[in-house]
């Protein structure tokens, strides 16, 4: 339905919402407003668009339960500070940092003595994982350098163009050495 | 196809051994990527972020098995890395970003290392150098048929160790480490 | 030192974790991040500059969110949208069965909520830190480094979505 040639049901669809929030240059509004008041359809979509910005704006804020903020500051006192046990391995990255936090501020405690061996372990799966993503980046350097450093070496040192303390640097990087491939 | 995998490594914890290291921030080898806004955080299929103490711990516990790897990463600051895979999604968008990105390093004194621009692909190397020393290393790098990267490095660099540490590595398939020990 | 970091936390404590809430669907975890960034604001205390507070804890929310979608990702593989747990849905739904507008209300609401789940970033966080929370367009800017201007855009636009999303919603109901 188009009663206004100048002005479709897609146009008003895009401006609908910077038209509910006083956002449209006035004679863009008028021009929607005029539709609007002449197409069943939009003015649906307007009621919609209405509905769901009122919808949004009674959703509500709820409080942190207080046993949450109320551990983080114990923490902050040096206090032991039992964490609720969850099943997902997020959980002791956050009892880590907590049971770090109680060292800081002098907590020398019962809870970080009975964490010890847990926090041991956490740490070893951080540097397993660490080790492995690490060795990702310098192989994916070094396929990127591989690849483009033989190709490229002669025409770059011709044209010059690459200064020349790093063109030293390139051509080295480009030298294979003599070792197997490490699989891993 | 490649399973996308993801693997976000966060330091949460401060040394508490208490080293006041220099904000990595202000290191003038870092880039921040997330300012960038070269790809959407949520759509990477590997993310990898490794800050300065655990990448000495990655360093301590690689020493005796894998030295020159362990030698690289002893002198690095941080670690970051972003892919984003571009089936299915306008790659020129990204291109561009890309080539700003390039732009953005050359303002700020990055010196181009490589640049090559292949069959519609593009790697870039850019170092940040002081003097002699190379305090930093970043990797721009766009394959339309399969994805674009980013890698910064920043630390002590030497590109040739880097380059010859990563070109003897398989890229690996990054797999979550198992939380258990795996049965002998 | 503490009295002031306690006023803090509980100044800002329903703003950081109604915005988790919303954004992760998942009371649990919304505790979880709560928690985190109330420490990681403990140990920043000294470098956060008061005046930015606000959008810094918002900031470090989200991220920690995200960081925490993303691991939950690769653990499942499930996607990254969720529906809200029926927990959750039940207590920001306007609950309890009762007359027909009630219940039509009721299921509008968990529509709603469902569509909020699935527009993705950046129209979520910032029709939530909006509408929901009703903070000014600036500060929802900081909290998400980007200009104001692009903030009334993503609203807009993420508004769009939710409505289209839940008109594609009643032409599958009527099918």
């Amino acid at each position: 339905m188009r009663p206004n040639d100048e002005f479709s049901c897609a146009n008003a669809s895009d401006l609908l919402e910077a038209y509910l929030d006083g956002d449209l240059p006035p004679e863009e509004a008028d021009l929607l407003r005029e539709h609007l008041g002449s197409c069943a359809a939009c003015a649906a979509e307007r009621a919609l668009a209405e509905r769901i910005q009122r919808e949004l704006r009674s959703l509500p804020q709820p409080d942190c339960p207080p046993e949450v903020i109320e551990r983080v500051v114990r923490a902050g006192r040096g206090e032991v500070v039992p964490f609720p046990s969850r099943d997902r391995t997020s959980r002791p990255r956050i009892a880590a940092a907590a049971a770090v936090l109680a060292l800081a501020v002098g907590g020398g405690s019962l809870f970080v003595h009975l964490q010890q061996q847990h926090l041991q372990q956490q740490r070893e799966r951080q540097v397993a994982q660490a080790t492995q993503e690490a060795r990702f980046a310098l192989a994916y350097l070094g396929r990127a350098t591989h690849k483009v450093g033989l190709d490229v070496r002669d025409e770059v040192l011709q044209k010059r163009l690459v200064i020349p303390t790093a063109r030293s640097v390139s051509r080295s990087l480009s030298d294979l050495p003599d070792e197997p491939r490490k699989e891993f | 196809m490649r399973k996308p995998i993801v693997l976000v490594t966060i330091l949460l914890f401060l040394g508490a051994a208490g080293a006041r290291a220099q904000k990595l921030e202000s290191q003038p080898g870092y880039v921040p990527i997330e300012e960038l806004g070269l790809f959407p955080a949520d759509k990477l299929s590997v993310e990898i972020n490794i800050d300065a103490p655990l990448l000495r711990m990655v360093a301590e516990s690689t020493k005796r098995e894998d030295p020159g790897f362990s030698a690289v990463l002893a002198g690095l600051r941080s670690i970051k890395v972003q892919v984003f895979p571009l089936k299915g999604v306008d790659a020129d968008v990204i291109k561009t970003k890309i080539g700003r990105s390039a732009h953005w390093l050359e303002d700020r004194g990055w010196v181009s290392m490589l640049k090559v621009r292949d069959q519609g692909k593009e790697t870039y190397i850019y170092l940040k150098q002081a003097g002699d020393r190379i305090d930093g290393l970043t990797l721009l790098s766009f394959n339309p048929e399969e994805e674009a990267v980013v890698i910064n490095i920043v630390g002590r660099i030497d590109p040739a160790q880097i380059g010859r540490i990563g070109q003897s590595l398989n890229l690996p398939q990054l797999k979550k480490v198992p939380a258990t020990r795996k049965p002998e | 030192m503490l009295t002031a970091f306690e006023d803090t936390a509980h100044r800002y404590q329903r703003r950081v974790y109604s915005f988790a809430r919303y954004l992760l669907s998942s009371r649990e975890e919304a505790e979880d991040v709560t928690q985190e960034v109330l420490l990681r604001l403990w140990r920043h205390r000294q470098g956060v500059d008061e005046e930015r507070l606000g959008s810094w804890l918002l900031r470090v929310t989200r991220n920690a969110c995200y960081d925490l979608l993303r691991k939950r990702r690769s653990e499942t593989a499930a996607g990254f949208t969720r529906v809200f747990d029926d927990e959750a849905a039940q207590e920001v739904a306007s609950g309890e069965p009762g007359p027909q507008d009630q219940a039509e209300a009721s299921d509008f609401r968990r529509r709603l909520l469902a569509a909020l789940t699935e527009i993705g970033e950046p129209y979520k966080s910032v029709i939530i830190l909006r509408e929901v929370q009703g903070l000014p367009h600036r500060e929802i800017g900081e909290a998400l480094g980007i200009p104001e201007a692009t903030v009334r855009v993503h609203l807009h636009r993420g508004r769009r979505r939710l409505r289209e999303r839940l008109n594609e919603d009643v032409h599958h109901a009527t099918e």
